[in-house]
């Protein structure tokens, strides 16, 4: 029976000899030289339930590090929410997985992470950079009270993210349909309502280029001629297609402020990250 | 020794045997190269270098890793890999294999000054010049790509002087190499610039330039055509029409053949050059067939 006990051991710890072997300082080596393919392959050559709890934390670590540096953020957040609190690793892990939710655009993800985090700067500065994301600057001036924005790390950043909450707060968001409505009244005027002036004037131009054609072809060759209708009907098509792109103008400069400030936002909350952490 | 004592032993060997066989050489990265999954090769390449604490072994490693970089269409991460090799302490056939896979991924990447730079590099290490024989392909279309013509001929020469054929063959080599070079062979550098300026001055001239005579004359005669429609509605008191539609239009297509003109320069440029390295291409191999 001891016999037989001794040979069903031996073989099970020969299985799992057999297996990949993962050694968290060779995975250390890929992530950190760069070779972030290469880690994650070899992380899931491995079966890591054989690993204790903090090899295996150590290991999703530098697994969920490569994937953000890969910028597959989802799958990094993924991987580092499983880092557990006993790990060194742990910090980093949720900070990380948070900003990688946030710049995904998963705020709802993003804010019960750092909740559940012990409030100090960086927390509290993480959740104001979402917060502001989102538009909720009561929430965002309530998190910026609890930053020390002396420490150096987080000075330049705090500025920064005040400056674009008041800019945020400034900005008056256009209506599509009163640039359309515009655009109808005076071809380009809702461009120009839009912002992009010369656009307006250009679309002016030529819709009023094409209007005194038609009323010249109309003078001199009567409303039944052909070229009339042919040049009355290419007027139509840029007068109506103005008001179109006039209602779309608005849509996309919009979306051009929101994606600027996003961008600025993410980058500002990434540097004291980065700075922390490196 | 009884049988729990004799598996114990057993095992302890095995395990030990594991952790240490740790790809002391190269034999699993290899096999898997051949197989040709490159990612997975470079993992084991990356491990042995991890592991090994053999300067050589690591060096190799490292040159191996570039080289699954280069089959995954990584050139610039297969250059950084090699720049981690200290040529200093290499070995003078390894360092030769260095520089050639640093070249050959220069080249890749159109880095053709670079390409110079690690030939110099190699000069530098080698006076051997057979050692050096194989970079020359590359440096010699590296040398064209950067128009320096009369250096590329100098060491085309140089080169079919080294082989090992017959004075016959070789003077009829040298004779195919001085047609390749002639001067009226060589590819004529057309300017974006004059392209586009003679387009400004004359619609559908910058196409003619670059070679494009039929484009030109359809770009001239659409060009014209709206100009002088334009100017005949001006002429019949049409005036709105003749100018927003007949100048309008004349406009455009002027505008957009300037455009079109300065494209077109470069794109003959990157065309000329590819066929007259194609033809340098067909004469090494020619040359290597020997």
């Amino acid at each position: 029976m001891n016999k037989l006990l001794i040979i069903i051991f031996f073989f099970i710890s020969s299985i799992s000899i057999g297996q990949n072997t993962l050694d968290v300082k060779f995975i250390q080596y890929l992530s950190e030289s760069e070779s972030h393919h290469e880690c994650i392959t070899e992380v899931n050559s491995g079966d890591l339930s054989l690993y204790s709890q903090s090899v295996r934390d150590s290991i999703l670590f530098y697994k969920g590090w490569s994937e953000y540096s890969l910028k597959r953020l989802e799958n990094s957040a993924n991987t580092l929410l499983k880092v557990s609190d006993k790990s060194l690793f742990f910090k980093q892990s949720r900070l990380f997985a948070a900003y990688n939710f946030t710049h995904i655009g998963e705020y709802a993800k993003a804010l019960p992470i750092l909740n559940k985090m012990p409030e100090t700067d960086i927390v509290s500065f993480e959740k104001a950079g979402v917060s502001l994301l989102q538009r909720n600057y009561q929430a965002f001036d309530n998190y910026m009270l609890k930053v020390d924005t002396n420490k150096y790390y987080l000075k330049t950043q705090s500025q920064k993210l005040f400056e674009f909450s008041k800019v945020m707060k400034g900005h008056r968001h256009k209506s599509p349909l009163l640039a359309a409505g515009l655009s109808t009244v005076v071809p380009g005027l809702g461009k120009i309502y839009a912002g992009k002036t010369g656009e307006g004037i250009s679309s002016f131009i030529a819709c009023a280029g094409l209007g005194l054609v038609t009323l010249e072809q109309n003078r001199k060759n009567g409303i039944d001629d052909y070229r009339t209708i042919l040049s009355g009907a290419l007027f139509s098509l840029f007068y109506i297609g103005n008001i179109w792109g006039s209602y779309f103008t608005v849509l996309i400069t919009e979306n051009e402020f929101d994606d600027e400030y996003k961008n600025k936002i993410l980058f500002n909350i990434h540097i004291p990250l980065r700075t922390i952490f490196n | 020794m009884n049988t729990k004592t004799r598996y114990f032993l057993i095992y302890i060997f095995l395990f030990v045997l594991s952790l240490t066989s740790f790809a002391q050489d190269f034999s699993q990265a290899d096999s898997l190269f051949k197989e040709n999954k490159f990612l997975e090769a470079s993992i084991e390449y990356a491990r042995t270098s991890f592991y090994s604490k053999d300067v050589v072994l690591k060096q190799e490693a490292s040159y191996r890793r570039a080289l699954c970089y280069r089959y995954m269409g990584e050139s610039n991460r297969a250059l950084t890999e090699l720049q981690r090799i200290n040529l200093f302490r290499a070995s003078s056939d390894f360092r030769v294999k260095v520089i050639y896979e640093s070249v050959l991924n220069s080249f890749i990447i159109k880095d053709y000054n670079g390409v110079k730079l690690l030939v110099n590099k190699l000069r530098f290490y080698e006076k051997d010049y057979s050692k050096i024989k194989n970079v020359l392909p590359t440096y010699i279309m590296s040398l064209n790509a950067l128009r320096e013509w009369d250096s590329a001929k100098k060491e085309y020469l140089a080169y079919v002087n080294t082989l090992s054929v017959s004075q016959k063959v070789k003077d009829r080599y040298l004779l195919e190499l001085d047609n390749i070079y002639a001067k009226k062979n060589i590819p004529k550098e057309y300017s974006a610039k004059t392209a586009s300026n003679w387009s400004r001055f004359i619609p559908g001239a910058g196409h003619i330039y670059t070679g494009r005579i039929t484009e030109g004359l359809f770009a001239f005669t659409m060009c014209a055509g709206f100009a002088l429609s334009g100017a005949y509605m001006i002429y019949y008191q049409y005036y709105f029409t003749g100018y927003v539609l007949g100048i309008g239009l004349w406009y455009k297509s002027y505008m957009g053949g300037i455009r079109r003109s300065s494209y077109l320069a470069n794109r003959k440029n990157i065309e000329s050059l590819n066929q007259f390295n194609k033809k340098c291409v067909n004469l090494f191999i020619d040359m290597n067939a020997h």
